[in-house]
């Protein structure tokens, strides 16, 4: 049996690795972060379809979402759902960040590309 | 030296309420964060202790119980489904460094935070079917540490009073 003097530093030493690793996460994004471009809209595995950040507009996203594009950053606007978790997620605007709405399967990621409009007109 | 003690009904729903009444205080004061899925997880004191004083069985049966039931009472389905995600994983988690021996309520409780909250962003990616959502994954680490730590120090204080008393393991 290990004294509890030694689970007391085991404690202590896995609590400092745990906020190390959160450290370094933390950091790594902090420093490769980057203004988005755009924001990718995905209803489950479907691409939904990608809108540039400057230009402001308001995309409903299926039945149960309104995404608003507006001074390039992205927010819901609306969700039917009850939690409206998304919805008090707030303002988006960096590479990466995400806004999600797991009731409706919705995920907005910011991208670095630009809008799939022109894209799909060109294809 | 532990040996398999049967015990009553109404033994496991006092502690299924103990651990719902967690849940629902908890429901009340939502933490002023911009994320969603954080808390400070006051239930899983209950399944710490749990785990600490009678064993894995006893914890898992309250923390099933309590997500079922918390769920339907405060949440939704999906809700149950996030919270079973985090709170499986994270008796997993805590399970295996309580039976190690090596860590006490502290370290095992502040791992159970990280693990649950990695366990939610899993059911959740699952759900919408991509991994944009761990985009926050050093947030829910960091607030797993934290709010573990929280945990851990309350069970410790918990356990030194109550766990020589009548409960001896």
């Amino acid at each position: 049996m290990i004294k509890s003097k030694d689970k007391k530093k085991n404690d202590l030493l896995l609590g400092a690795v745990l906020l190390l690793t959160a450290t370094v996460l933390f950091l790594g994004r902090y420093f490769f972060r980057e203004e988005g471009r755009a924001v990718q809209i995905m209803v489950a595995d479907q691409e939904f379809g990608s809108f540039s950040l400057s230009e402001d507009r308001e995309i409903l996203v299926g039945e149960g979402n309104i995404l608003c594009i507006s001074d390039g950053a992205a927010f819901m606007k609306w969700a039917d759902c009850p939690d409206q978790l998304c919805v008090h997620q707030g303002k988006i605007s960096r590479k990466g960040e995400t806004i999600a709405c797991l009731p409706n399967r919705v995920t907005v990621r910011v991208t670095g590309g630009t809008s799939s409009g022109t894209d799909s007109i060109a294809g | 030296m532990k040996e398999k003690k049967k015990r009553s009904p109404a033994f496991y729903g006092s502690l299924a309420a103990l651990a719902l009444i967690a849940s629902y205080v908890e429901s009340l004061v939502p933490l002023p964060v911009p994320v969603p899925g954080i808390r400070l997880g006051l239930a899983n004191a209950v399944v710490l202790a749990a785990l600490e004083l009678f064993g894995l069985r006893e914890a898992f049966l309250v923390s099933v119980v309590r997500i079922v039931l918390a769920g339907f009472l405060f949440g939704n389905l999906s809700a149950v489904f996030y919270s079973l995600g985090g709170g499986l994983l994270s008796l997993a988690v805590m399970a295996l460094l309580q039976k190690s021996g090596k860590f006490g309520c502290l370290g095992i409780s502040m791992a159970g935070g990280v693990s649950h909250n990695l366990g939610q962003l899993l059911i959740g990616s699952l759900a919408v079917e991509n991994f944009s959502l761990f985009y926050y994954f050093p947030v829910l680490f960091g607030a797993g540490v934290l709010t573990g730590a929280v945990i851990g120090s309350l069970d410790a204080e918990i356990l030194k009073r109550i766990g020589k008393r009548g409960y001896s393991t």
